[in-house]
């Protein structure tokens, strides 16, 4: 009899334990992220939980684009900086940029879920804030097609880069209670 | 408690992994329930495997709220829009006027002022995203911006009757489209002054001389009278602000009781 209900008391965790775990076990797949990549964030065991990873990925990706920035804007002032120095700096600025664009598009995938116009609108500004950012590197594109890169532009987009995400940054901060990631 | 006696259980079944999984598992959810104070109580049950699956199942039931679901005071979306556009209104103002005095600057300032001018810019340009990227926005999802401000409101709402919250609600609606459309004025006329502004800055470069300054000029009032333009758009957004503000001050607009759309 006790072998029984101890049998039943097993069955109990297998079943309470594995609904809960499942979430889990399929972690590392994201919506909307290339298979075989690894993820920029965790799915959780709920939308809120995923919402934050998601939010706190997003503004992982967005520090390291703003040091990005920064970086090259402190190398590009200096005068021996070359064009073979810019175009490593240069691709890598827009990679990180990119990686950010992309990591908020998957935020807003998850942010659709909610079903919420504010936390739908928050993206939006989000995101439209990056599409007036990604303003900075016109100039430097323009330079580059005329194979005439000026320092004092490229210090310039750099700044204006840094500035830009540094404020970007703090409004993602700001809308976490209409992106849903705070409570 | 609770704990433990699990804890006991597994170990006597060597199902460790299971009850550390759960454990894990618990430990997370155990975050998102604060309001819980039943679980006080589990401490009386004599089976730690019922309890434990019982606080796990309650545990998801205190975090099934909706994230972000929780209301903002009302109005407050149409406040925050008002500030950003009043301090846009300030930046765009300052970046004229130091236009204005580049432009009037004697050969032996004009280093000085150009560093002024160039400082106001930058600044402008950082400073006018979050206005830049809301009106973006509001322009894309106009409706979806409606609903947010309207849900709002509907938590103001102070029982009016139901004819009275249809009309009010009808007017913010009125207020709503007026705010895009100076909204949309508002862009058509911004661009034209930051491109200007930063084609002189640009042209200049870092250190410029007083003479090309000087050759500059033009550009420069163009620059202020586009400037100014901004200014008074900017100026008739605010006061539509003030009005929907008013508005929703005077009595709260009620889409709750006219069914969510006017």
């Amino acid at each position: 009899m006790n072998h029984f209900v101890k049998q039943v008391q097993v069955l109990g965790i297998l079943l309470f334990g594995l609904p809960v775990a499942s979430p889990r076990l399929e972690a590392q797949v994201v919506p909307g992220w290339p298979i075989g990549e690894p993820p920029p964030f965790v799915q959780g065991p709920n939308l809120a939980a995923t919402l934050r990873n998601a939010a706190q990925a997003t503004a992982g990706q967005a520090r390291l684009a703003r040091q990005a920035a920064a970086d090259m804007g402190r190398r590009a002032r200096s005068a021996t900086y070359q064009m073979q120095n810019f175009w490593p700096d240069y691709q890598n600025l827009q990679f990180q940029f990119q990686g950010l664009r992309s990591i908020l598009n998957l935020l807003g995938t998850q942010v659709v879920q909610l079903q919420r116009p504010r936390a739908a609108n928050a993206v939006a500004e989000l995101d439209a804030g990056l599409n007036i950012i990604a303003e900075a590197f016109t100039p430097v594109e323009q330079e580059i097609q005329a194979r005439l890169v000026n320092r004092d532009t490229v210090v310039r987009m750099c700044r204006a880069l840094e500035l830009a995400l540094e404020e970007w940054e703090k409004e993602l901060r700001k809308n976490a209670s209409r992106l849903g990631t705070i409570r | 408690m609770a704990f433990s006696a699990g804890r006991k259980l597994a170990q006597e079944f060597e199902l460790q992994f299971v009850f550390k999984t759960v454990m894990k598992l618990f430990a997370g959810y155990r975050n998102v329930t604060i309001p819980c104070p039943e679980r006080k109580k589990r401490r009386s049950l004599p089976c730690g495997l019922a309890s434990l699956a019982f606080v796990v199942l309650l545990a998801g039931g205190c975090s099934t709220s909706k994230p972000g679901s929780h209301p903002s005071r009302p109005g407050a979306g149409l406040t925050e829009y008002h500030m950003i556009v009043a301090e846009l209104r300030k930046a765009v103002a300052t970046s004229r006027q130091s236009a204005q005095v580049l432009a009037a600057a004697p050969q032996e300032e004009a280093v000085v002022a150009f560093q002024h001018f160039n400082d106001n810019v930058q600044r402008l340009e950082v400073g006018s995203i979050k206005a830049r990227a809301r009106a973006d926005a509001m322009e894309k999802r106009g409706e979806a911006y409606f609903e947010e401000w309207a849900e709002e409101m509907s938590n103001s709402t102070d029982g009016s009757s139901d004819r009275t919250g249809k009309e009010r609600f009808a007017e913010f609606r009125h207020y709503f489209d007026d705010i895009l459309n100076n909204s949309k004025q508002v862009r058509q006329v911004f661009r034209p002054f930051l491109d200007g502004l930063r084609s002189v800055s640009a042209s200049l470069g870092e250190h410029p001389d007083s003479s090309a300054v000087a050759a500059f000029r033009p550009s420069l009032e163009k620059v202020v009278s586009n400037g100014r333009l901004v200014e008074e758009s900017l100026q008739q957004l605010l006061a539509t602000l003030d009005k929907a503000q008013d508005a929703i001050r005077s009595g709260a607009v009620s889409p709750a009781s006219s069914g969510g759309k006017p």
